[in-house]
């Protein structure tokens, strides 16, 4: 017992607890709608192209995650209109614009004096010294996305399931589109704070990947994803602890020893194709 | 809503491009409401961006397209709530959904933002499957049922909007022979309940076996429309198929 609470009487360890739980629901939650939709590289290349945002937001003086948001999903609506109107495919227009993103980060950090304890920070992820204003960043981000789900959600399981339909039936699927585009971009810059932006698609995708190997229903499925996601968060957060491995390492390898655990256990068919394939929208 | 037009689907001098390809060119039609249609001609013929235009997923470059009377605008279509259903072979079969909320995606539409599903639409649901005999099914998952089974879930999705037009892209396409026919005798039936059935084919098996009450020959334009006994004669099969009746292609080798 001792254990488990003795960590907690540090209010580090405490905000740490509690973002990494408030992360571990959202990305989970928006992770599920990713590998639906085959967007796992669209989270990747948000999660890297952030990096300017960061930069950005470091010069300016401002809040580095309110910078990082605003950016970021500029960055996806611009994935987002590349792939639609110049006929790109999306997988390209990924690539052309996280990898450009990611060369203006690295540029902007170069000219600028960055410490490199805060590029490890945004690299790795620094949930043991998440402050109070990050936290309600963090809770404000995810519960606004949790309601945004929940009050569109037979919207987003027809667009994700079938676009077409979807349209037929008058939802405005461009909206939708972009409205998860966006909501995948919050997610990946809010977590980016917990698992920092190398490890944010293993939040994004993993727990969800794991969750799919157990469940024929979305339902079933987000909860499993978001209950994988608490457990790597909680244990990997002991773990960083007790034994000083890097807190956003430590977690993203819980989840994949669950992810691990599921494919070996599942009674059902590993559909790699879907985890690992690339988006088809 | 005014389902009492005559004319369910009106082209008028319609084409459709596809970046610089001409997909469809110059389409006259009038489809009377009530009617069971079938719309014959080989594969690229045309035949799925008909249906699209007409679902409104493919919008026209010339001409007008109007839905029972109006043009499809976006309030029309979604006041319509057209019965679609895509081929087969464009589902997510992996998608983790049971089949009953496949169907229940169909009521998404008329119930609106913010609603959630009600008592009626879990009846309009139980009812749409009972009608394509797949109720005892309900809880499986849609990637474990056979191609036939998920075509007639499909179907049972298009039912639940309520719609008094039913569009399906080759619904028969890669199904085994009994499955084809069950499909069929499906459409018949959904016929009887005074839908407007429109049904693309690239199988003309299956115009034989099963009866339409008009043909839409197409290739790129109308071929010929009407009647299967004024349209399904050798000359008009023969210059929408671009083949011979005894099967020879006409690429002049003749051999």
């Amino acid at each position: 017992m001792e254990l488990i609470t003795e960590p907690l009487q540090y209010t580090f360890m405490q905000r740490a607890l509690i973002g990494a739980i408030a992360v571990a629901i959202l990305t989970s939650t928006i992770g599920t709608f990713v590998i639906l939709r085959r967007l796992a590289f669209i989270g990747e290349g948000l999660a890297h192209g952030s990096l300017a945002g960061l930069a950005i937001g470091h010069l300016l003086g401002w809040n580095l995650y309110i910078a990082g948001n605003i950016y970021t999903i500029g960055l996806a609506m611009l994935i987002g209109y590349l792939h639609e109107k110049a006929k790109v495919s999306l997988d390209t227009a990924i690539g052309i614009l996280f990898s450009t993103s990611m060369a203006l980060g690295v540029a902007l950090i170069s000219t600028s004096r960055f410490y490199a304890t805060n590029l490890n920070g945004y690299l790795f992820g620094s949930v043991l010294s998440i402050g109070s204003f990050d936290l309600m960043i963090i809770l404000g981000a995810t519960i606004t996305i949790l309601v945004i789900l929940g009050l569109f959600y037979k919207e987003f399981l027809y667009y994700a399931f079938d676009p077409e339909m979807a349209e037929v039936a008058g939802l405005p699927r461009t909206g939708l589109h972009y409205a998860l585009l966006a909501m995948i971009a919050v997610t990946v810059v809010v977590a980016s704070q917990t698992v920092g932006i190398i490890l944010v698609t293993a939040l994004l995708t993993i727990p969800a990947a794991s969750a799919y190997q157990w469940s024929h229903s979305l339902k079933k499925l987000m909860f499993l994803a978001v209950l994988f996601g608490l457990i790597s968060a909680i244990v990997g957060l002991y773990i960083s602890y007790y034994f000083n491995i890097a807190s956003g390492a430590s977690i993203a390898l819980t989840s994949a020893g669950i992810f691990l655990i599921s494919i070996i256990l599942s009674p059902q068919r590993v559909s790699l194709r879907r985890i690992f394939g690339r988006s088809s929208s | 809503m005014n389902h009492n037009h005559p004319y369910a689907v009106e082209f008028e001098s319609f084409f459709c491009n596809y970046g610089q390809r001409e997909i469809l060119r110059d389409i006259n039609l009038q489809i009377p409401h009530g009617s069971c249609v079938g719309i014959i001609g080989p594969n690229g013929a045309g035949k799925s961006t008909l249906i699209k235009s007409i679902a409104g997923l493919v919008p026209g470059s010339k001409g007008s397209l109007k839905i029972f009377g109006k043009a499809p605008t976006r309030e029309w279509r979604k006041a319509l709530q057209l019965g679609y259903v895509p081929q087969l072979k464009s589902m997510d079969k992996d998608f983790p959904i049971s089949v009953y909320e496949v169907v229940m995606l169909g009521r998404t539409g008329p119930l609106g933002w913010f609603k959630t599903p009600g008592k009626k639409d879990h009846h309009l649901v139980e009812q749409s499957l009972e009608k394509v005999q797949m109720l005892h099914l309900k809880d499986r998952p849609i990637g474990q049922l056979s191609g036939g089974q998920q075509q007639r879930v499909l179907i049972a999705r298009a039912l639940a909007t309520k719609s008094p037009l039913l569009l399906l892209d080759e619904p028969a396409t890669g199904l085994d022979i009994p499955s084809q026919e069950s499909i069929y005798r499906l459409i018949d039936v959904l016929h009887g309940d005074g839908k407007t059935i429109i049904t693309a084919t690239h199988d003309l098996a299956a115009i034989e076996y099963h009866h339409f009450d008009f043909i839409i020959c197409l290739n790129q334009t109308v071929i010929a429309f009407g009647p299967p006994e004024e349209v399904l004669i050798s000359q008009v099969i023969e210059e929408t198929f671009m083949v011979n009746i005894e099967g020879r292609f006409f690429n002049g080798t003749n051999n």
